[in-house]
């Protein structure tokens, strides 16, 4: 069985629990060994501090017809702009927030895409669309956690 | 100094609450976790060379989790982000 080492070192406040405890080089180092650490003092972890849901209900739109909007979602009361995280629902299953979403594709690949994002007051979703035909009403559940990580 | 460990009977911080119990991280999960985090690319730009003219028009897929978006007139090609679920 693999060992699990845990070391604190007060002269520093250097914390860290790593696999494999037979040497300490994870402790000293922990980008070059980070397969075998499981927590380091060194490294961020971002916690969520909220959690948000809500519905966001976007128009139909013609075709040849252009939409750049920014849908405000909520403010976070944070200083400056924090790290956020999230998804949408769309049919019982969620879709992370990994760059871009298509939530609506007409068949020659023309899509209503959705981004999530923030700034230094409230959080947002970005809504880009530009079909050659049109596209129907939709209503987009999402969940968003914010992180008390502030990235700018 | 600032603090190094922290134990109680309800608390746990290390570091200076660089980690702290009482905060929510996300973590890795099991099949009824909420929070998936895709593997990879998320979107493929396609073109299928042996497909005929007209076919070899540049064509998108979005597909993550099985949640797929793409151009349907023409070959999309068939990859899938794989996801870990997460929870908090």
């Amino acid at each position: 069985m693999t060992s699990v080492r845990f070391k604190a070192r007060g002269s520093d406040g250097r914390v860290a629990i790593w696999r494999d405890g037979s040497n300490e080089a994870p402790f000293d180092d922990p980008l070059t060994y980070i397969d075998r650490v499981l927590f380091h003092s060194d490294l961020d972890y971002p916690a969520i501090v909220s959690t948000h849901t809500g519905t966001l209900s976007l128009p139909a739109q013609g075709g040849r017809t252009e939409r750049n909007v920014n849908h405000t979602l909520f403010a976070h009361g944070l200083d400056g702009i924090p790290f956020v995280l999230g998804y949408i629902t769309i049919g019982g299953q969620r879709i992370p927030f990994a760059g871009s979403i298509p939530v609506q594709m007409e068949t020659g690949g023309n899509a209503r895409w959705l981004n999530l994002g923030a700034d230094d007051t409230n959080v947002c979703i970005h809504e880009i669309s530009g079909p050659r035909g049109a596209l129907s009403a939709i209503d987009v559940d999402w969940t968003v956690f914010v992180t008390d990580t502030i990235v700018s | 100094m600032s603090e190094t460990l922290h134990i109680s009977s309800t608390e746990f911080r290390a570091s200076a609450g660089k980690f702290d119990a009482s905060k929510r991280y996300l973590r890795a999960g099991n099949s009824g976790s909420y929070f998936p985090i895709p593997h990879g690319k998320t979107v493929d730009i396609f073109r299928n060379p042996s497909q005929h003219w007209t076919g070899r028009r540049i064509s998108i897929r979005y597909s993550v989790g099985g949640y797929v978006q793409q151009r349907s007139d023409i070959d999309s090609g068939s990859f899938n982000a794989t996801i870990t679920l997460t929870t908090l």
